[in-house]
């Protein structure tokens, strides 16, 4: 195979190593350091220690304690989980900020410290996620961490290190100060998030051969950096430079995810903070109500996604029930496609639509006439395979929100095509590139792929191409024959890093 | 805009003026303080350029403004603060550009505020609220939040109804229970803003106003994006079934709609008929589990075919089950095809055990079938399908529905608006349009037969043990195709020569001489003796021969076939399917030989009375196994399967 050359999407490639020398899946030790499970153990231990503190030294102004403690209890209650499994609680949220940063109530001072803060909610937490863990939804670790962690830095930070600061700022200051510190509570809560999310990577078993169990397709239609079952090691990231890349990355996802909802969060929490002062404890149910009715907008808002998540399901299915593929093809090219993609350091959005495109890439199979022996587009002639293609898109396209995922799809069949790779790159206001072979589908699609696409479009075909490889001749080595296969290249040329990437993956076990 | 509204309008413009005229000279305008005048006015001005134009015409002052104005009556007087809502309006003309409703939202604005302004003072509201104030506060506040809401609901309201977007009892649910409790939800942030202001916290208590109002921005569309959402992946699921079936292109879609009129004519509440119409659209979402090969088929269908469409409404439901708020549509795409004397598929129910949405559905499938156009017959006129529904009605349609379609098509008739099938307009003076053949890509390959038109229904004759006489399934072949039935091994029989391309490209004829029908033998299928098959009436043209050029004399096949009684022409086939589409070539798997297949009775001796015991989906024959299942007993057993028999 000769040299390909270089491609800043890549990164250099790198020249394919011996085996002898191949490094193995390791455990770096930032990774375990941000695990939630360390950062939750510190978290019971911190929360026990504040409970027996509180009980030897009393709790301070209890009704408001309990009245703090019942709207956070009431928040976790109507927790919502978009899906991509990230756990919303805006009225908890703005409760506990608010118990956080409160310094006077009904004109006399709040005396409670940030021992009594985090036990309160602490406990409203956890007592208001027993409805939702019976119903099966328990509150994941990281999200307590998160929670009752960042409320309590706040209180600490506001009631021990400011505490002269507050008592002596006039009105406005004490504003600028609990806002900033309301947003700062707002970055750390999706700081915490990201760290959480980039650790995953360690949950892994390495194989890639798959189980009698596939996975639940929850979690393969989880957001693709959460994943706690994901499949694969990161196989060198070894650099803190592209840890902290990645980790600034999920931070950004992150922000923009809650970034709905957090304006909300931020501005009444500071109003709870503030107006307690001449409002007393009416300040609760007057912010309550704003936020529940934004967390009936944000029920929709989940409702709208899960409904997107149950249809890409249901179409993912489609060719199973038409009987054109085998069962659980698309899911298994979906996990390698993942593997390849986190391995190559796709951002988020992008792993996403590959998982997406991956899940729905035998949807043009349908208008076939006849099925494709064991629906394995690999051995189909290109007209036909660019046929289903388009034919897929079209019906992707119809979701309205998925175009990014249909261009992906008419892609897919597409050779890797370096010198029109360098070219794009070059003349890249230009969409209708000399492109050589590439032509005949792109020329009919509403609009090109980009870069990203394509990138996310030669995944999938080298991912497809191998499940269907392998799963055509069973047997015992048939992932090895496979690879094997896909290395030397059938018909047109595959994308160099995405086999590399494959090799990586399929011979680690 | 109609009159009315017009009307309407200015008399609310009227009104608003004269408010003003009221009530500003009786504002003291030297003190009302200044820095909330200004900061309030400035966020609703940064609001009207900022806001979503709502798309279901919600009054203009959405749950965003709602709260600024809560604040604004709580801090300014009631002139000051209806000031700045009516001038902050007006900049909506540099948005939108049509005076009149610029005019009048600017009118309602004015009215909502100074309303709430005035209702806040006289039941002594105060502009500095604090701790000792509340309870007692609540009151003025929770009445003005309910004023600054019910005032715009009703006016936006009765515009929108006279202008025609909505009926009074649709704004009334809507304002109830959609922008009533969100209005106020949100007004009580104005209310904190206005407590912050007056505790001297001065204009940064107007930051506390922008976090809520960028979330409403985003959450006051979820309810039209969740429609949308809806709309969208319907869309999605039909563009999967036309990219295998290109005839279902439009047929959803007007599936839905005569379902929605007769829904109408049955006055269901709108949450059902939103329901009705999602099912009606995807009532053949299980044609994808159908083989393209079938649907695509020229020729006549056998057994084993008949049997894998059969199964499309228990395949279709296995695609929707997944999606949930299509929960609701499931029974209504599962039984769809149930007939009313319990001899439908899949599961045989009867009468009324068949759920209400479906008996709609399949009513308005046949009828859309009927009215379509197919490529060997024009679509016939809606009275002749309502004639064949009526003369199927209580065996297979429901007669309460069947009278619905009728009224419904009637009053469309005398709106002026009659129901044309395929969409297209009929030229004058011919009856329900014989329509042209709708425009299909070139090459395109179609089903012939179509499952769902009624008038194939392959009759049989009782046997002398008084059998009960089952209707037959609605497949398509008629007499022709259930004598071919046993005819698995011959050659297929040729093309006509005066075959009407369908398109560009016309068809390959291959030039074999037409094999003359047979009689069916008995085979070793155990098929139901076909010698007592007669066809029921609008079948004569499956007699002629396929694609000629008909007058649409409609009396006239239907003299012909009453005079003809029994005898049947020699049909003229239609094309083999060896015609392929290209995909055929490519595709590998070139299917073994057809191994004809046994009609597999009911595991079980089916009691309709019981109606349906069994799991809803599952199919009363097993599908696709090839293995031929050998009929439990001779010749009369499958005669027990309803679905293959003919009357």
């Amino acid at each position: 195979m000769t040299n390909p050359p270089p491609s800043r999407f890549f990164g250099r490639p790198r020249p394919f190593p011996p085996v002898a020398t191949r490094p193995r899946a390791g455990h770096p030790r930032f990774h375990f350091i941000a695990t939630p499970m360390l950062l939750g153990s510190l978290l019971v231990v911190g929360v026990l220690a504040a409970v027996l503190r509180l009980a030897v030294h009393g709790p301070q102004q209890l009704p408001v304690a309990l009245a703090f403690g019942a709207v956070i209890v009431l928040g976790e209650v109507l927790r919502i989980t978009l899906p991509g499994g990230r756990d919303n609680a805006p009225l908890a949220a703005t409760a506990s900020l608010g118990y956080a940063l409160t310094t006077t109530i009904d004109r006399q001072p709040a005396l409670w410290g940030p021992v009594q803060v985090i036990v309160v909610v602490a406990v409203a937490t956890v007592i208001g996620s027993v409805p939702q863990a019976l119903a099966g939804r328990p509150a994941s670790l990281g999200y307590l961490v998160r929670r009752i962690g960042v409320t309590g830095v706040m209180a600490w930070l506001l009631r021990s290190v400011g505490a002269s600061v507050v008592a002596s700022a006039t009105h406005t200051e004490l504003f600028l100060l609990f806002a900033a510190m309301a947003c700062l509570a707002l970055f750390l809560d999706t700081g915490l998030a990201a760290v959480f999310a980039s650790s995953s990577g360690t949950y892994a078993d390495g194989s890639l051969i798959p189980s009698p169990e596939y996975p639940e397709v929850a979690a393969v239609l989880g957001s693709a950096a959460r994943s706690s079952a994901s499949v694969v090691p990161h196989a060198e990231h070894t650099s803190l430079v592209r840890a902290l890349r990645r980790l600034l990355g999920n931070w950004f996802d992150e922000c923009m995810a809650v970034a709905r909802v957090c304006p909300a969060v931020a501005a009444l929490s500071v109003a709870v903070a503030l107006g307690a002062d001449p409002l007393g404890l009416w300040v609760l149910p007057i912010a309550a109500a704003p936020v529940l009715v934004m967390q009936r907008a944000l029920r929709r808002y989940a409702a709208v996604r899960a409904t997107y998540q149950q249809t890409i399901r249901a179409l993912s299915r489609m060719t199973d029930i038409a009987g054109y593929t085998d069962p659980g093809h698309a899911r298994r090219v979906c996990r390698l496609a993942l593997a390849i993609g986190r391995d190559l350091e796709l951002t988020e959005p992008e792993l996403l639509d590959l998982e997406y495109a991956a899940l729905l890439h035998d949807i043009g199979q349908l208008s076939l006439a006849d099925p494709l022996p064991g629906g394995a587009t690999v051995l189909a002639t290109p007209w036909v395979a660019a046929e289903v293609a388009a034919r897929g898109a079209e019906v992707v396209r119809q979701t309205g929100v998925l175009d990014r995922v249909a261009r992906v799809l008419e892609a897919q069949p597409l050779a890797y095509n370096a010198a029109a790779e360098m070219e794009a790159v070059t003349v890249a206001d230009e969409p209708m590139a000399a492109e050589g072979a590439d032509d005949n589908a792109e020329s009919t699609a509403p609009s090109l792929a980009d870069d990203g696409e394509r990138r996310a479009a030669a995944i999938l075909r080298v991912a497809n191409d191998f499940e269907d490889l392998r799963t055509a001749e069973p047997g015992p080595a048939a992932h090895v024959k496979a690879l094997a296969r896909i290395r030397r290249g059938i018909g047109d040329p595959y994308d160099p890093c995405a086999v590399e990437s494959l090799t990586r993956l399929v011979s680690v076990e | 805009m109609p009159k009315h509204a017009r009307y309407f309008s200015a008399a609310v413009v009227t009104a608003a003026a004269l408010t003003a005229a009221c009530v500003f000279p009786g504002t003291d305008w030297t003190h009302v303080p200044r820095a909330p005048f200004v900061v309030l006015l400035a966020l609703q001005v940064l609001l009207m350029f900022t806001i979503r134009i709502p798309m279901r015409g919600e009054s203009p002052a959405g749950p965003a403004l709602v709260s600024v104005m809560l604040a604004a009556i709580v801090l300014l007087p009631p002139g000051a603060a209806a000031l700045t809502g009516a001038a902050s309006s007006a900049f909506m003309v540099i948005r939108k550009g049509d005076p009149w409703r610029v005019a009048f939202s600017s009118a309602v604005t004015f009215l909502c505020a100074i309303s709430g302004g005035l209702v806040y003072r006289a039941v002594g509201g105060r502009s500095v609220l604090t701790a000792a104030d509340f309870p007692k506060a609540l009151l003025p506040i929770g009445l003005a939040s309910l004023v600054l809401s019910v005032v715009p609901a009703v006016l936006v309201g009765v515009f929108l109804v006279q202008v025609g977007q909505l009926t009074p009892r649709a704004a009334f649910h809507e304002y109830a229970l959609r922008s009533g409790p969100r209005n106020i939800g949100y007004a009580l942030v104005g209310l904190l803003t206005a407590v912050l202001w007056s505790v001297s916290y001065d204009a940064l208590a107007a930051i506390v106003l922008l976090g809520p109002v960028v979330v409403t921005r985003w959450a006051t569309v979820q309810y039209e994006e969740q429609r949308d959402a809806h709309d969208a992946i319907i869309r999605t699921l039909v563009q999967a079934v036309e990219i295998k079936d290109l005839y279902t292109r439009g047929h959803s879609e007007r599936v839905a709609k005569i379902s929605g009129m007769i829904a109408a004519e049955l006055r269901l509440p709108e949450d059902r008929v939103e329901v009705l119409r999602y099912a009606a659209t995807l009532h053949d979402v299980g044609k994808l589990g159908v083989p393209t090969r079938l649907l695509r088929k020229t020729g006549r269908l056998d057994d084993h075919e008949f049997e894998e469409i059969r199964l499309h409404p228990s395949r279709g439901v296995e695609v929707v089950r997944d999606i949930a708020f299509l929960d609701e549509a499931y029974s209504a795409i599962l039984h769809h095809h149930e007939r009313m004397d319990g001899l439908g598929y899949p599961s045989g129910l009867r009468g009324m055990r068949i759920p209400p949405f479906a008996r709609i559905i399949a009513v308005a499938d046949a009828f859309d079938s009927m009215t379509s156009t197919r490529s060997y017959r024009g679509a016939r006129g809606s009275d002749e399908a309502l004639t064949e529904l009526r003369a199927n009605m209580g065996t297979q349609f429901d007669p309460a529905i069947v009278d619905a379609i009728a009224a419904a098509l009637a009053r469309a008739e005398l709106a002026g608006r009659p129901w044309r099938g395929d969409g297209t307009v009929a030229s004058e003076g011919e009856r329900g349009g014989r329509a042209q053949l709708a425009d299909l890509p070139p090459g395109a390959v179609v089903a012939e037969f179509d499952h769902d038109d009624p008038a194939y229904q392959p009759m049989a004759v009782a046997e002398a043990e008084g059998r009960e006489k089952p209707a037959g399934d609605d497949f398509g072949g008629g007499a022709e195709g259930v004598e071919h039935l046993g005819d698995q091994h011959q050659p297929r029989p040729a093309v006509p020569p005066q075959l009407r391309p369908l398109g560009p490209a016309s068809l390959p004829v291959p030039p074999s001489a037409p094999a003359p029908p047979t009689r069916s033998t008995p085979s070793d299928q155990g098929s139901v003796p076909r010698d007592g098959l007669r066809l029921a009436p609008f079948a004569a043209e499956l007699n002629l021969p396929a694609q000629t050029k008909r007058t649409p004399d409609f009396d006239r096949d239907d003299r012909d076939d009453r005079e003809a009684g029994d005898r049947r022409a020699p049909h003229q086939p239609q094309t083999p399917s060896a015609a392929p589409a290209p995909f055929d070539r490519e595709a590998g798997d070139r299917r073994a030989p057809h191994q004809p297949q046994t009609p597999s009775a009911a595991p079980a001796p089916f009691d309709r009375e019981a109606g349906d015991r069994r799991a809803p989906h599952q199919p009363q024959t097993p599908s696709v196994a090839p293995a031929p299942a050998p009929a439990p007993a001779p010749a009369p057993a499958p005669a027990a399967d309803p679905e293959k028999e003919g009357r």
